[in-house]
């Protein structure tokens, strides 16, 4: 039988590895080494390279639409662009925060990100890729803001039987988001995706509103700045306590 | 502008180190996919150690499009003036 890519694995088999890591991942952070013992090596083993190589059939469908990419932003320039492959354990966390999710479904296991200098050439982007490419899905985080703030356009495109992610930003939507993915990354709390305190987020949604509104040119009022203050006064113990800890750990 | 331009590039960042450690494999990408699998593996769940393939065509390119792992750790209070403390 002739599976994804030409390979002889078929997607069920993709699917069951990824939800046998996803359960093994969960006990092993409980129980350490005693995992081991509830499930059988080989299986771990042979579902890991199961994964790996689900992975890695992403790879070339990646970069053709990496480069269809970069030849849409040379008209939108200057804008770069880059892609990435997930790791392994990050695809893992995802099917353990969402037990439905079949691997094979995974929208993001391969991604391209860009940066355009402004909505207006994201929109052309846009517009473009939806004329030239198979798009299963878009999101639009600019017009539908996520409520921690995240804002930029999502692309699913699907080549061959791979499905991959693009992100369109603005500047300031990508300071933003690598400021979070920063803070998450510091203070070891998955702030990306929505954990940590809500005060922490409060002040975020608001930065994150704050650069909207710089970007399309307008500046805030004095009430909106007071707000943003006093968001940053509350979170900022978390922000700065938090990393003590860990650094202490 | 083929798909063969991008260059491979493995980031690893450990939280309590600072700078990330970038692996260059220009643009061989099923040794960059091999070295992904490997570190993974080293680092397999390692807390505060982030690895991540990325692909572009330079490495100034990665660190504007991925700056989190490259740019110092600093705050969003360069956009405003917070309250005083």
């Amino acid at each position: 039988m002739s599976g994804p890519e030409g390979t002889n694995i078929s997607k069920g088999e993709v699917n069951r590895a990824g939800r046998l890591w996803a359960e093994f991942l969960v006990r092993w952070r409980e129980v350490g080494n005693g995992a081991l013992e509830e499930f059988d090596t080989r299986d771990i083993v042979e579902a890991d390279g199961l994964i790996a190589l689900w992975r890695s059939l992403h790879a070339r469908p990646l970069s053709i639409v990496g480069a269809n990419l970069r030849y849409y932003l040379r008209e939108q320039a200057p804008s770069i662009t880059a892609q990435r492959l997930k790791r392994h354990t990050t695809i893992v966390d995802k099917l353990i925060r969402e037990p439905r999710m079949n691997l094979t479904q995974m929208a993001d296991i391969g991604g391209c990100r860009a940066i355009l200098p402004d909505q207006e050439k994201v929109d052309a982007v846009t517009r473009r890729v939806k004329t030239n490419w198979t798009i299963v899905r878009t999101r639009d985080y600019v017009r539908e803001p996520k409520p921690s703030g995240y804002r930029a356009v999502h692309h699913i495109v699907r080549r061959k039987d791979c499905l991959i992610e693009v992100q369109l930003r603005t500047p300031m939507q990508d300071i933003w988001a690598n400021q979070v993915e920063r803070d998450s990354r510091r203070l070891g709390i998955g702030l990306k995706s929505g954990l940590g305190s809500e005060l922490v987020h409060a002040y975020y949604a608001q930065m994150s509103d704050l650069f909207a509104l710089r970007e399309a040119g307008s500046e805030a009022n004095p009430e909106f700045m007071q707000r943003l203050r006093d968001h940053h006064q509350a979170a900022r113990p978390y922000l700065e306590g938090e990393g003590e800890r860990r650094r202490q750990r | 502008m083929s798909p063969n331009d991008i260059k491979h590039f493995l980031v690893i960042y450990d939280v309590t180190r600072g700078p990330a450690i970038v692996e260059e494999f220009g643009n061989d990408y099923e040794a960059a996919l091999a070295a992904y699998t490997e570190r993974e593996h080293e680092y397999r769940d390692r807390d505060g150690v982030d690895i991540v393939l990325l692909g572009a065509e330079s490495l100034e390119i990665i660190k504007k499009t991925h700056s989190s792992y490259f740019e110092p750790v600093d705050g969003f209070e360069r956009f405003f003036e917070p309250a005083a403390s």
